[in-house]
């Protein structure tokens, strides 16, 4: 179902919840969503490439004129010394933090004066580079940058793939828990 | 009872009922002793406070006993009675509070050596319940995705909607997670074998391939 941008008003951060099964689809549900108003987003992939997000935004009539992307899954995967797009920006390894938040800090400056929203896609990934605990300390991190710009956040993650310890860490950096699987008006603050 | 027990557990309160019962002993000594003029019997009183005093205060309660054999052999010299009854008895005053007090000091040792190794055990028992409930959340649902991707791939090989390039960096990825995946159940694996030493070897080298 897709992501109700009726939550984005006071609301400005979300910990998205999906099925393994539906994370790609609930992806790009709010990516349709997000591109049909104001916002630029930022998409933090360290799950699919960022050619391949691209393909399937074009054959999905996704604006990409709109689509920035910061990819830390490629250059570890494929090995191949690729240069920053106008954008895109490379990520060496999924686990290089520092790298990440440098990308997207700069991403963020770029489009300073306009509408932000940043889509991470996903912490579930993530847990496989990087310990729980580093993670929550940088989605922290994002998160309170973001509101430091009044930006808003989407976080994707696999449901009932977070430890109970992870998941109330997370929910209290955000604003409102989203669980794609329930119904889309109920939320947990 | 409870309560005089709850009452008994701070030091202080110990401090002060030692304190009255040795005035006790001091009363008894002056009165039956010195007044009297008895000299056997009631020390047999002091016995009992210098076995609380023991149990409480360990080896420290020799001081008291010596306080107390030594006011015994005093008020002997001061009667000018033959003090070799008098000093027997309070060496064996002496003497008992010294054993009660290291039978205590061993007890406390005892127990305060078990309380440390279970805490130590519980320490590392939590731990450990916490590395594998880390590497189960850096396990479980990345699996799922990796799967959910690979069948993606397919669904989009049987519609003709991946081109070859597109699909070799796809699979690349997925080996990319697969392969970080193996790391970090090796690590799960050491982790285990590190803290489970009854682990037969032929199993740990298993576990450490």
């Amino acid at each position: 179902m897709p992501f109700s941008l009726e939550r984005i008003g006071d609301s400005k951060l979300f910990l998205v919840l999906s099925s393994a099964a539906t994370i790609r689809k609930d992806h790009i549900d709010i990516i349709k969503t997000l591109i049909g108003t104001e916002y630029r987003v930022l998409v933090v992939t360290t799950n699919q490439p960022y050619v391949i997000l691209k393909k399937i935004y074009g054959k999905e009539g996704i604006n990409l004129s709109k689509t920035f992307f910061v990819d830390a899954i490629t250059k570890y995967a494929t090995g191949s010394a690729l240069e920053n797009t106008p954008d895109c920006r490379f990520i060496n390894n999924p686990a290089n933090l520092t790298d990440m938040g440098i990308a997207i800090n700069e991403t963020l400056n770029t489009l300073k004066g306009e509408q932000v929203c940043i889509l991470l896609d996903s912490i579930s990934t993530m847990l496989i580079y990087i310990p729980s605990i580093n993670i929550s300390k940088f989605i922290h991190f994002i998160t309170s940058k973001l509101r430091l710009v009044d930006a808003a956040g989407i976080f994707l993650a696999v449901e009932k793939g977070l430890d109970p310890l992870l998941m109330t860490q997370l929910s209290t950096f955000v604003d409102e828990t989203v669980d794609m699987e329930e119904d889309p008006h109920k939320t947990q603050s | 009872m409870g309560r005089f027990s709850a009452w008994l557990k701070e030091d202080r309160n110990k401090v002060t009922l030692l304190i009255l019962v040795t005035a006790v002993c001091l009363a008894l000594e002056l009165v039956v002793h010195l007044v009297i003029g008895v000299n056997v019997v009631y020390t047999h009183f002091f016995y009992v406070v210098l076995v609380m005093a023991g149990i409480w205060f360990c080896r420290r309660a020799v001081w008291l006993a010596m306080c107390l054999g030594g006011s015994h052999v005093a008020v002997s010299i001061y009667l000018n009675e033959g003090i070799t009854a008098s000093l027997v008895r309070a060496v064996m005053l002496i003497v008992v509070t010294y054993i009660v007090g290291s039978l205590a000091a061993e007890k406390r040792e005892y127990e305060q050596e078990l309380m440390a190794s279970r805490e130590q055990a519980e320490r590392k028992r939590s731990a450990l319940v916490a590395y594998i409930a880390e590497c189960t959340v850096r396990l479980k649902s990345p699996v799922e995705l990796v799967r959910e991707n690979l069948a993606g791939i397919i669904s989009r090989m049987e519609t003709g909607s991946i081109e070859a390039g597109e699909m070799k960096m796809t699979l690349a990825v997925q080996i990319g997670h697969a392969d970080q995946i193996l790391a970090n159940l090796h690590e799960l694996n050491e982790a285990i074998i590190a803290e489970q030493q009854d682990i037969p070897d032929a199993y740990r080298e298993f576990l450490m391939r």
